[in-house]
């Protein structure tokens, strides 16, 4: 397994939060963690963005995973970018998307589908969740 | 005193399972204040949010934790965002008994501040689908990364609490009230 690229949030001098872009044989698995609660995430993580909008365009990417079950908080100031980086993946790669998130969080129950946009039938139609249960 | 009381009925999906798990019996009540707001360093909401999953799931269900921990931060966050006076004092009040999960946070404002708060949390209210006006308030704001209300919406579409606000003496106090009992 690759890692493609990743992008990291510092908080009061600590790694708050991470994104890690992997390959694995033609599998893409994009996978949060931490926690986003920075006034501006999306200072933080600009350069991941232009990582994925270099990398993953034309890659022979015949399924992907984008796994939110680390990541145990985000906070309103985080949404956007969340959306940004969502829909950079679904734009540069084809194929389902397997979303893996907590059964029991709100925000990954209620909200995340909202970011995913879920309304696009062409983004619903690729997307499967994975609902997993926090041990 | 003015005052504007929202919000959706009891819980959501998500949380609903974990919150029958276990009786609520045991009465907590937190209280926090800190002045001058000035004086402030660092990211208080996280600090205040991040410490509730541990000191909540000590006596309730995890959601009721996780719940506390959005409210909490959402309006500390508010709050510091819009300091109008430095010099003044911050006021947090958390409370959970089986009839449910209660926080509230005053710090002066203006009247406009309030009226703008009162505004959307009157808007979340007037809608049928707060998750639609949610994913509509995003789509419209995230050109300009306008990030105004996305908190309070979210409280309500997100976690179904209630939302109110009242204005006095200088003073805004916003309450975000989840209801516990028929859920455990």
């Amino acid at each position: 397994m690759n890692i493609l690229t990743y992008g990291e949030i510092m908080d009061g001098g600590a790694s708050v939060f991470h994104c890690v872009a992997r390959d694995d044989a033609g599998s893409l698995l994009v996978t949060f963690s931490g926690v986003v609660r920075v006034d501006n995430p999306g200072r933080h993580l600009a350069e991941l963005l232009g990582d994925l909008r270099q990398l993953l365009p034309g890659r022979a990417i015949e399924r992907t995973v984008i796994d939110f079950t680390e990541l145990e908080f985000c906070n309103s100031n985080g949404f956007y970018i969340i959306m940004d980086i969502i829909e950079l993946v679904y734009a540069a790669v084809e194929g389902p998307v397997v979303v893996r998130r907590l059964e029991e969080d709100d925000w990954q129950q209620e909200t995340l589908p909202i970011l995913l946009n879920l309304d696009e039938a062409a983004v619903a139609a690729r997307t499967l969740f994975e609902d997993v249960r926090e041990i | 005193m003015n005052e504007a009381e929202r919000g959706p009925g009891p819980s959501s999906a998500a949380s609903s399972s974990s919150l029958m798990m276990l009786p609520v019996t045991t009465r907590l009540g937190v209280s926090f204040r800190v002045a001058p707001l000035g004086d402030i360093r660092g990211n208080l909401a996280t600090l205040l949010g991040d410490s509730l999953p541990a000191l909540l799931g000590m006596f309730y269900p995890p959601a009721v934790g996780k719940k506390a921990n959005v409210a909490v931060t959402e309006l500390i966050q508010n709050v510091v965002e819009n300091i109008v006076d430095p010099a003044s004092e911050l006021l947090l009040e958390l409370h959970v008994d089986a009839d449910g999960l209660s926080v509230q946070v005053r710090n002066k404002a203006t009247l406009a501040q309030y009226e703008a708060v009162r505004a959307r949390i009157d808007a979340v209210a007037g809608v049928a689908d707060p998750k639609r006006l949610l994913a509509d308030t995003l789509r419209a704001r995230r050109a300009d990364r306008l990030k105004g209300g996305l908190g309070l919406l979210r409280l309500v579409s997100e976690n179904r609490f209630r939302l109110s606000a009242r204005y006095e003496h200088e003073h805004l106090t916003v309450h975000a009230a989840f209801p516990l009992r028929g859920s455990v």
